[in-house]
């Protein structure tokens, strides 16, 4: 036992040094523990808003004349074409068209919730509602009229007759609604709803800051107003405010992180 | 002394315990950063293949393939073309939706574009595809010509003794591309010049054929004047062009004058007066259709015409025009059928038209 203990000294000075360190290691984590709750707190919010904006861009692009049929700032109801192609001649109470090649798994879970054809203007006449669409085998309806049935694409037979002459191109659409309203995941916060094809309503994702919602897009130079024209066939387009919030507050900081996504699509088949 | 080596310290383990902590959390975040940064770039990468999918598909439309007479060719049906453009490639097929059975009537195709964005650095596989599609109607100008100078307006024989020219039905386009002869000149009843001596005159017989009401002869020309008043032609150019040899579309609405005395006047394509056309140079030759809503004043020296000429077009719509008159002075008027030329004037009215709001994306590839 010839070891010497520690001085009083020593053991202060180590007690200082040890105090400082732990101090400043406890600070060191705290700090990248609040980063790191930071970003994933942006990453969340940053989420949130892409997939909304990934649902939504790829419905609103499309839309026709008629596409919208009811808005208001947080709520928009749509015909979204999913299919397309020209229209034969009828037989019976169907019209038998060619229909160009399509998404064969949106095409199969899709509901026609409303025809559309095209006009000398180009714009388009919306036809009957949920028309029943279905595979034809006649085939001699559309080459009367020497309408052909491209590669991939096929014969179908539309419930509905009247509507316009043979070789008009038409689009199949679906009837699909957005809206922003309190969250029923998220108890207090706002969600984005989605209902499509006649489905419920389902809670598309959330959570979005209140003042998440549309504005309406209108003439040439695409000038964003907040309430919706009269006549819904004079929107250009729609900017879709996806002001996204993170799930929860990160360590620090006063309140869920925001991430302003703010998208603008111009309707590509809504010139006339 | 104590013997310090023998000392059992905690400075390493709780040391390496937090780095390890530190490096766990940073690399959670990192990693979960880095997932979202690649998510931004895939999607960058589709909206590069759109962008690339987009601009093959409107090169495609915007393509016109004529063949050595300077005939459009129609695209076969399952056409198939791969476009090059900065950033990837475009495979763009185009099928024939709709064939009239109006041999004349304009076929529907529907065209769709896939767009594959290449990253050199990575490797020949696309990073992402994309397909649009749009339809099209394929138009080919053509115009019905009666004579190489159908004047609706009636012409007004020799004005000078010693005014000289030609009228050449007979096509002067190389041989091989040459369209059945045309009569020189076509007039109403009773308007056709009554002295053309001096004028050396060739084509299908009679050469000048006068028959019908001056709105008969417009109509004979099938051409749509009252369209053509009233935007249905989208021109190159409101205003003429000369010295330049684009054959453009040139729509001039009113009277038109040209040149000076002293002028020397030279113009390719498809010239369009609603109005008067009035030639004042001193040399004047246009490779083309002319087409004249009134009357023209031959008022060069020396005018050439190599196309075809179609005037008092405007009577077509029940309008009053005054006639032409033929050799005012000590000139020289020469008016050559030549199909090749008038072919030519009209590619600007051929090729693809999209069909307005048919636009798709991300349409089923085959």
């Amino acid at each position: 036992m010839n070891r010497r203990g520690f001085t009083l000294v020593e053991l202060i000075v180590t007690m200082g040094v040890v105090a400082i360190l732990g101090t400043a290691l406890a600070k060191l984590i705290l700090s990248t523990s609040t980063f790191v709750a930071r970003q994933e707190a942006e990453l969340d919010a940053r989420r949130t808003a892409r997939t909304a904006h990934n649902l939504i861009a790829n419905d609103l692009r499309l839309i026709t004349s008629g596409g919208v049929f009811a808005a208001t700032g947080t709520d928009i109801q749509l015909n979204v074409p999913y299919a397309w192609g020209v229209l034969c001649n009828e037989a019976g109470s169907a019209t038998i068209a060619s229909l160009m090649p399509v998404d064969s798994a949106l095409f199969a879970t899709a509901v026609p919730g409303v025809i559309f054809w095209q006009l000398a203007n180009g714009s388009y006449q919306a036809g009957p509602q949920w028309p029943s669409v279905g595979p034809s085998g006649n085939l001699g309806a559309c080459t009367a009229d020497s309408v052909r049935v491209v590669p991939g694409g096929q014969l179908v037979q539309i419930g509905a007759t009247g509507m316009a002459p043979p070789g008009t191109i038409f689009f199949l659409a679906r009837s699909i609604r957005y809206r922003f309203q309190s969250s029923s995941l998220l108890p207090g916060r706002t969600g984005l709803f989605r209902t499509a094809d006649g489905l419920p309503e389902e809670e598309v994702i959330a959570p979005f800051a209140s003042d998440a919602g549309f504005r309406f897009l209108m003439g040439t130079q695409l000038t964003a107003q907040a309430t919706p024209p009269t006549d819904l066939d004079s929107l250009q387009g729609l900017e879709v405010l996806l002001f996204a919030e993170s799930e929860s507050t990160p360590r620090g900081a006063p309140g869920p992180t925001r991430f302003e996504f703010d998208v603008r699509v111009k309707f590509a088949n809504r010139e006339s | 002394m104590p013997n310090v080596t023998d000392r059992r310290g905690f400075a390493i383990p709780v040391t390496v315990l937090l780095v390890a902590l530190l490096t766990v959390m940073l690399t959670a975040g990192f990693t979960r950063l880095q997932v979202d940064r690649q998510i931004a770039a895939g999607t960058s990468a589709t909206q590069e293949a759109l962008a690339i999918a987009q601009s093959g598909l409107q090169t495609y439309l915007g393509t016109l393939n004529i063949d050595a007479c300077v005939r459009p060719v129609r695209p076969v049906d399952n056409d198939s073309v791969r476009i090059n453009v900065p950033g990837g490639y475009a495979w763009v097929h185009a099928h024939v939706a709709q064939k009239p059975a109006d041999t004349l009537g304009t076929w529907l195709y529907i065209i769709r574009s896939t767009g594959s964005a290449i990253e050199a650095s990575i490797g020949p596989d696309p990073r992402a595809r994309r397909t649009v599609a749009q339809f099209a109607r394929w138009q080919q100008g053509s115009l019905k010509m009666p004579a190489v100078w159908t004047a609706a307006e009636g012409i007004d024989g020799k004005q000078n003794g010693n005014a000289t020219g030609e009228f050449r039905g007979v096509d002067q386009a190389p041989a091989g591309c040459r369209d059945p002869d045309v009569t020189a000149i076509r007039t109403p009843s009773g308007l056709s010049p009554a002295d053309l001596s001096g004028f050396t005159l060739s084509g299908n017989s009679p050469y000048v054929l006068a028959a019908g009401s001056r709105q008969q002869v417009a109509d004979s020309t099938y051409i749509d004047w009252n369209a053509v008043v009233n935007g249905g032609i989208a021109p190159d150019y409101t205003s003429p062009q000369l010295w330049d040899w684009t054959y453009s579309v040139q729509l001039i609405t009113g009277n038109l004058t040209i040149g000076d005395p002293s002028s020397s006047d030279v113009g390719t394509g498809l010239l369009i007066v609603t109005g008067d056309l009035h030639i004042h140079s001193a040399f004047f030759q246009w490779y083309g259709a002319i087409l004249v809503g009134g009357k023209i004043h031959l008022g060069a020296d020396d005018q050439r015409f190599d196309g075809y000429v179609a005037s008092g077009l405007k009577a077509q719509l029940g309008l009053s025009v005054g006639k032409t008159k033929l050799g005012e002075q000590d000139d020289y008027t020469d008016m050559d059928f030549n199909s090749l030329f008038v072919r030519a004037s009209l590619n600007g009215l051929s090729g693809w038209v999209p069909v307005g709001n048919t636009w798709m994306d991300d349409w089923a590839s085959y």
